[in-house]
């Protein structure tokens, strides 16, 4: 990098997306307590251990094929698979590596390779969170290790090349746009989540033999709603990954710097904080109005609010994220009620409804908020759009283009290989642990208490209390 | 063995496990680690179903070994002790009385 200005864009993004990247990490801390403390106390070592060996199995699933797969398939079946380098695992690229010597790929990927890799490392970890929590107190491990290895390490890595680059055939045929991941990392992942759940069946006695719901409370709600909270401020470092911070949007007659979106559009900083934060406030409100108060579901309204504005957050006002937000909320609380009654689906967190249904809603609804808006720039390979262009010739944002880019996410990238995956392992017999084992807790042969200490001492307060209460 | 390097003048040859022997596309050691990683990788799943399937089955046998009643008593992830058995039958004995 030779001169100025390159070397401040180029290590200015390097040191933004470093900092993303740690945000973002909270994310799943807040998971794994969210999950852990829904999840009975006979269950949560394993809970806690399905959480935890997520991150470096989906680590090495995406340093394999993952991020080769995110830069190939954009233009997949329409084009050909696109030549990515830098992604290849023994790429010396993967390495620290400074540029120089005239290489012009060095000088950008060198600096920017591993930051950009692992945003995405970590969006691939948000996927499997999401699953995660709708599975548990019945799922092997091993299952979900593989059925995670290969979805968050590579199935919805196609989907996002497809649909989350400026060149994906998504993008630039039918003008999709999904600025803040709600279809192409939280439908799918719900989706995938209600593939295996379809599969895997309710947590024993979760139905009554009328069909009757049975609510199967947290054990420890504190820990419930913490998480959120956490997960929502790792948020903040996943919504500013999903920009590309110092660019040249101008010409060189009147230059103009300035963030931009995955797809190259203009975005701020500002104005997605400001979005963010009605959005969750208004989910909270609409949980809070559903569920009459219950903290769980004000809790998962943070994240249903979010998701329900994040396909055309970058370009909404506060005001219709508020009202998104809302009808976002009550859309995916109404369609989890309902699922779950009427399919004796046992969604354990209510993930396929905060992430899947609010997912697509977002989706869908930003193509008609949005309709007209450019969803990129052209690239020239296989434009232009289905449904319609501007007068520059880009492909618009517009309702078709978004109901079936929410489609593909949710059914073929999401349900599909989830529901596949599933009855292949059950094929084997090694989807869920043996009735017994369920019903004694999937702790109580080999982790044990998960709180081995908290009965002593409850028990020697309540016999001084009793003391007290013999002196009355 | 050297690598070869001997200063860090040419700043885009750092990385390499074989500096200057693949470039981009590798073509050195790279490819050989980078299977070993995999094969570690894919081991340890087929090693994780063949431990958890052996766990399992020793935790079915155990639970039919002290009664599925016992095992579940706590709801804690533990068996229950022979006190906390006497002490869920007296509880249960008194909740019956009362009518619950």
């Amino acid at each position: 990098m030779t001169d100025e200005l390159t070397a401040l864009g180029v290590i200015w993004t390097e040191q933004y997306f470093f900092i993303t990247v740690v945000f973002m990490f909270l994310i799943h801390v807040g998971f794994t307590m969210y999950e852990v403390g829904t999840s009975r106390r006979k269950n949560l070592g394993h809970t806690l251990a399905k959480n935890l060996m997520l991150i470096p199995m989906i680590t090495f699933g995406f340093f394999f094929f993952g991020w080769w797969a995110y830069w190939a398939f954009a233009e997949v079946p329409f084009g050909p698979f696109a030549d990515a380098p830098w992604s290849l695992p023994w790429s010396y690229l993967m390495g620290p590596n400074m540029g120089g010597g005239g290489d012009a790929d060095g000088e950008f990927w060198g600096h920017l390779n591993g930051v950009f890799f692992m945003a995405f490392v970590l969006f691939a970890w948000t996927t499997g969170s999401i699953c995660s929590g709708a599975l548990i107190e019945r799922i092997r491990l091993g299952a979900w290790l593989v059925l995670i290895t290969i979805f968050g390490g590579f199935i919805w890595l196609v989907g996002a090349a497809m649909g989350w680059a400026p060149n994906g055939w998504m993008v630039q045929l039918m003008g999709y746009h999904d600025a803040y991941a709600a279809g192409l990392v939280h439908a799918v992942s719900g989706g995938f989540a209600l593939g295996v759940l379809i599969v895997l069946g309710p947590r024993i006695g979760k139905f009554g033999p009328n069909g009757e719901v049975r609510d199967i409370p947290p054990h420890n709600k504190w820990m419930v709603c913490t998480g959120i909270l956490i997960i929502m401020t790792g948020f903040f470092g996943f919504m500013a990954a999903c920009h590309v911070p110092f660019i040249a949007l101008g010409t060189e007659e009147n230059p103009f710097y300035g963030a931009v979106t995955i797809y190259g559009t203009p975005v701020t900083l500002s104005n997605m904080t400001m979005n963010y934060i009605m959005a969750m406030s208004s989910g909270m409100m609409a949980m809070y109005f559903c569920s009459k108060g219950d903290p769980f579901w004000v809790m998962s309204g943070c994240i249903g609010g979010v998701v329900s504005c994040a396909s055309g957050m970058d370009a909404y006002h506060p005001l219709q994220c508020v009202g998104l937000a809302f009808a976002g909320c009550l859309f995916a609380y109404h369609m989890h009620h309902y699922v779950q009654k009427r399919f004796k689906i046992d969604d354990a967190v209510g993930a396929v409804a905060m992430h899947g249904y609010a997912g697509i809603f977002s989706v869908i609804a930003a193509g008609f908020v949005l309709w007209g808006y450019p969803a990129a720039a052209p690239t020239g390979d296989i434009n232009p759009g289905w449904f319609g262009n501007n007068a520059d010739g880009f492909a618009i944002i517009n309702p078709l283009g978004q109901v079936i880019g929410a489609f593909i996410f949710f059914v073929v990238f999401g349900i599909l290989p989830g529901y596949i995956g599933a009855k292949i392992l059950q094929s084997f017999g090694v989807l869920r642990v043996p009735r017994e084992v369920e019903l004694a807790g999937q702790d109580t042969h080999f982790l044990g208490d998960g709180y081995p200490y908290f009965e002593i001492t409850e028990g020697e307060f309540e016999a001084i209390e009793r003391e007290y209460a013999k002196e009355q | 063995m050297s690598t070869g390097i001997t200063s860090y003048a040419d700043l885009s040859q750092i990385a390499a496990f074989s500096p200057g022997a693949g470039g981009m596309d590798g073509g050195g050691a790279e490819w050989i680690m980078a299977i070993v990683v995999f094969v570690w990788v894919i081991w340890f799943m087929v090693w994780q179903f063949k431990q958890e399937d052996k766990e399992l089955k020793e935790a079915v046998r155990l639970y039919k070994e002290v009664g599925m009643e016992r095992a579940m008593a706590t709801a804690k992830g533990r068996i229950a002790t022979d006190e906390e058995m006497k002490a869920i039958e007296v509880q249960r004995a008194m909740g019956s009385r009362a009518g619950h």
